[in-house]
């Protein structure tokens, strides 16, 4: 029994059923043919969201602040003076009269929240205010973010802790990952904005704030996923950093050291390395086997319905469906599998071409269909269970096929990108544990020179790579939240720094 | 200032509970919020939940509980080449090993739950489960005589304990892999380890197969466990005080029609066992629950049945997919609920979330 599941539902179907208008409405301006370079300027951005009516004394490493609409005027003043770009926090029902007021009030852009309901009004307010106020920035947070972490088996419900048994289970990890590459389909005209609540487990927790690791989690997902983040400090904190408390200092200064280390490498233009692809335009019923997939390091991305091209399919070897296919993209999937590829179809009904000629296997919920290279899987029953689910993907894409390979790494998720044009590649690495733990990697591609950095110890460790089948692999000796793997030929290297 | 501001109030749904079988416990301040941590060990995640004199004392305590069971890992992991348990397989077979208590301890009550259930739970079944992993990966089956091989180095009775604190192998193909008892140890040094801090009360969650309760949340009588249930028809669960479930299952099968083995070895037949069934066993010990639910699940219910009515405060329950649950104990209850019942326990729990 999945309590997680049971548990989570309910908050994702409203975001789920906006992006499947979204798409259905055809608003071709907000949907771009995924692109394998990532098209965005910059990434590592974090916004800090802070509420306390003073600021500290002393800087803060941040892109901007996010200060809530209606603040006294003085501390935005205050703030502009420190450096900081101010950004305003507002509702939707804000919005019109904060961006009116933005430019006489010196404020940078507005964060527009809205809540998972409201998120077709906040897509209308956005194309609105942006026509009006061409030059203002409007940044929207993607919604159902949440706070990154490793989950045990234990449900904390507002009444107390459900426990369930089970065989023993892996960790669960709750990332982000399915956000941003959903994000990155259905709008990529903004870097994705990850903007979460914190689910501070207990009376203690919820006085104390997060942990000084869990900020650094935040901070390291973002950056690793390419993302802009705005990270909510705890009250606590805040009040520490003005009033000069060394301890509060301490933590910020470690969190600062992950924000400068994220940042610094936001600007050069990078490849998602990805031969997984999801169909979807249902966040709700395509999120949960996206994050197992992203859980077992399966690297993949998202397609929107309308990107079942050639052009969307290249560089692809597995395609997961959870959108119902018309007839030209029953086409192409079916091009898509002679070809070589496999495609695994979640719940899908209708006839397909594959139904009438290809050889047929019934397996439990599955039925499996040769046709020219590939397969065909249907499971009629959708995903019974999601951890099974990524394991056969593994196994289905075979070991020469698997993009990246970690052990003893189970809280560990990495995503792999490359350079265009050159051969150089990094891997991000992000440790959901906080444990510190040494990591094999293994990685498709033949790279001569491994540097190893995190925001503790610097750059750069040179890491000895052995290599196998067009494959390098490779041991980080200590990761404890977030860590970079450079990647790239001798030439790479005396062409230029990596 | 965006919070979630949930409040967990110790033991949940006291409406879903069935029935109560223990008095609730007076002694604690019913106000007292509880602590809930969790840390990964043991390619697990272990999560306490603990009730202290008050939230600080609590915290600490659970601090220094998964100190120990870091230490421990460090003692019983295959996966660190430079544990006790490795640096012992690696060198036991050419003379007895002195090792550590807490390694004496655990392989000596692995080979007790080895000789009750006559070799079904054998912790010696690691070359075998490590060959049947790799033909799970694309490796080839093993041939009759490979098989024949792999099954010579296994056996715990090849295994010698030298009082007071060595051990030796006969075997130099063999190697103890503490996967299916290992936890369940580690389960109940972490509540000695919090009961030396003072903690009377806290529920211990190893990876979710192992629970072992300490007391009780105040106003309850128990803490409740919902147990693994692959019918979803029968909700079985139990309420623990002072005692331990844990649930053994079979990895499941592939969804997309690959062949699948999975990580219980049946020591008879010498591979993976075939059973969708889930077992859950109520104990004293962790140790016990933990490696009991193995052995009942490689024992079936008609021998496992004896077994239990052999020990004292045991009980167990098989559950298959289709929902027939077997259930036999000599002490502690494990109770049920219809599929009606249950349907309005989630719609409660859905409210409540």
């Amino acid at each position: 029994m999945d309590r997680r599941r049971f548990v989570k539902s309910a908050s994702w179907s409203t975001a789920g059923l906006l992006l499947s208008s979204v798409a259905s409405k055809g608003q071709d301006n907000l949907i771009r043919p995924e692109s394998p370079v990532i098209p965005q300027t910059a990434w590592g951005r974090v916004w800090i969201r802070w509420t306390e009516p003073a600021l500290p004394a002393k800087t803060l490493l941040a892109h901007g602040l996010a200060i809530p609409w209606g603040a006294a005027p003085a501390l935005v003043e205050s703030a502009r003076k420190q450096g900081y770009r101010v950004y305003t926090a507002v509702t939707l029902e804000q919005a019109s009269a904060a961006a009116k007021s933005s430019r006489a009030m010196g404020i940078s852009g507005i964060i527009l929240e809205a809540g998972d309901s409201e998120q077709e009004k906040a897509e209308r307010t956005v194309r609105d205010l942006r026509l009006a106020h061409p030059n203002l920035t409007i940044l929207t947070p993607g919604p159902s973010a949440k706070q990154p972490a490793m989950m045990g088996s234990s449900v904390i419900t507002q009444r107390g802790i459900l426990q369930v048994s089970s065989s023993t289970e892996q960790p669960w990890l709750d990332s982000n990952l399915a956000l941003v590459g959903f994000d990155r389909a259905f709008r990529p005209i903004q870097t994705p904005l990850i903007d979460f609540q914190w689910e501070l487990s207990d009376a203690l927790q919820q006085q104390q704030g997060p942990s000084t690791e869990e900020y650094l989690l935040a901070v390291a997902e973002a950056g690793a996923l390419h993302s802009d983040l705005i990270l909510n400090l705890h009250p606590n904190l805040e009040k520490a950093l003005v009033s000069g408390s060394d301890e509060g200092w301490a933590v910020w200064e470690r969190v600062a050291k992950y924000v400068e280390f994220y940042l610094r490498e936001g600007e050069r233009p990078v490849a998602f390395q990805a031969n997984v692809g999801v169909v979807t335009d249902n966040y709700d019923t395509s999120y949960e086997a996206m994050n197992l997939m992203a859980r077992h390091n399966i690297p993949f991305r998202v397609l929107p319905p309308s990107h079942l091209t050639p052009q969307g399919l290249q560089g692809l070897d597995l395609i997961v469906v959870f959108a119902q296919p018309d007839e030209a993209a029953i086409r192409q999937v079916a091009g898509f599998v002679d070809g070589g590829g496999v495609a695994i179809l979640v719940s899908l009904r209708g006839s397909f071409p594959w139904q009438s000629s290809g050889a047929r296997q019934v397996s439990g919920d599955s039925v499996i269909y040769t046709m020219g290279k590939g397969k065909v899987i249907e499971l009629t029953e959708g995903i019974a269970d999601l951890g099974t689910f990524s394991k056969d993907v593994r196994r289905l894409l075979g070991k020469e096929k698997l993009t990246i390979s970690l052990w003893n790494a189970s809280t560990i998720i990495a995503i792999p990108y490359q350079f265009p044009g050159t051969s150089a590649a990094t891997v991000e690495l992000v440790n959901y544990s906080a444990d510190p733990m040494p990591v094999q990697v293994r990685i498709k591609g033949s790279y001569s020179v491994v540097r190893y950095e995190t925001p503790e110890h610097g750059c750069c460790e040179v890491l000895t790579p052995t290599h196998q089948d067009g494959f390098t692999q490779f041991n980080v000796s200590w990761l404890r939240i977030g860590g970079r793997v450079h990647l790239g030929a001798v030439a790479d290297t005396q062409r230029k720094r990596l | 200032m965006r919070w979630s501001s949930r409040v967990p109030g110790g033991a949940p749904q006291g409406s879903l509970l069935t029935a109560s079988v223990l008095l609730p416990d007076q002694s604690l301040d019913q106000s007292l919020p509880p602590v809930f941590r969790k840390h990964y060990a043991m390619g697990a995640v272990f999560e306490i939940v603990a009730y202290g004199t008050n939230p600080t004392q609590a915290s600490q305590a659970i601090d220094h509980a998964f100190q120990e069971i870091d230490r421990l890992e460090q003692v019983m992991s295959i996966y660190k080449p430079a544990s006790e348990l490795s640096r012992l397989n690696r060198t036991a077979h050419l003379e007895a090993q002195t090792v550590t208590q807490d390694l004496y301890q655990v392989i000596q009550e692995s080979l007790h739950y080895s000789e009750i259930s006559e070799g079904e739970f054998d912790v010696t079944t690691g070359p075998l489960a490590e060959r049947w992993k790799a033909v799970g990966r694309g490796e080839q089956a093993p041939s009759p005589a490979e098989e024949k091989r792999l099954r010579r180095g296994v056996g715990y009775r090849q295994v010698e304990l030298i009082p007071p604190g060595r051990i030796r192998f006969h075997s130099s193909r063999l190697a103890v892999d503490l996967g299916a008892i290992g936890k369940g140890y580690a389960v109940d040094r972490t509540a000695a380890v919090l009961r030396s801090c003072g903690i009377e009360c806290a529920l211990i969650n190893s990876g979710g197969s192992t629970f072992y309760a300490m007391g009780c949340p105040p106003g309850q009588s128990g803490w409740l466990v919902h147990l693994c249930d692959p019918s979803a028809q029968v909700d079985p669960h139990v309420l623990l005080n002072e005692n331990s479930v844990s649930t053994s299952q079979q990895t499941p099968p592939s969804l997309l029609g690959m062949p699948s083995f999975g990580h219980i070895i049946d020591t008879i037949a010498g591979e993976p066992l075939k059973s969708a069934t889930a077992v859950s066993v109520v104990a004293e010990s962790a140790t016990a629950s933990d490696a009991l639910s193995t052995a009942f699940l490689l024992m079936g219910p008609e021998k496992g049945r004896d077994l239990v009515k052999r020990l004292p405060n045991v009980a167990a329950v098989w559950i298959s997919p289709e929902g027939l649950p077997q259930t036999v104990t000599s002490g502690p209850k494990i109770l049920m609920t219809s599929v009606a019942r249950m349907s309005s326990q989630k719609a409660v729990a859905r409210k409540l979330d």
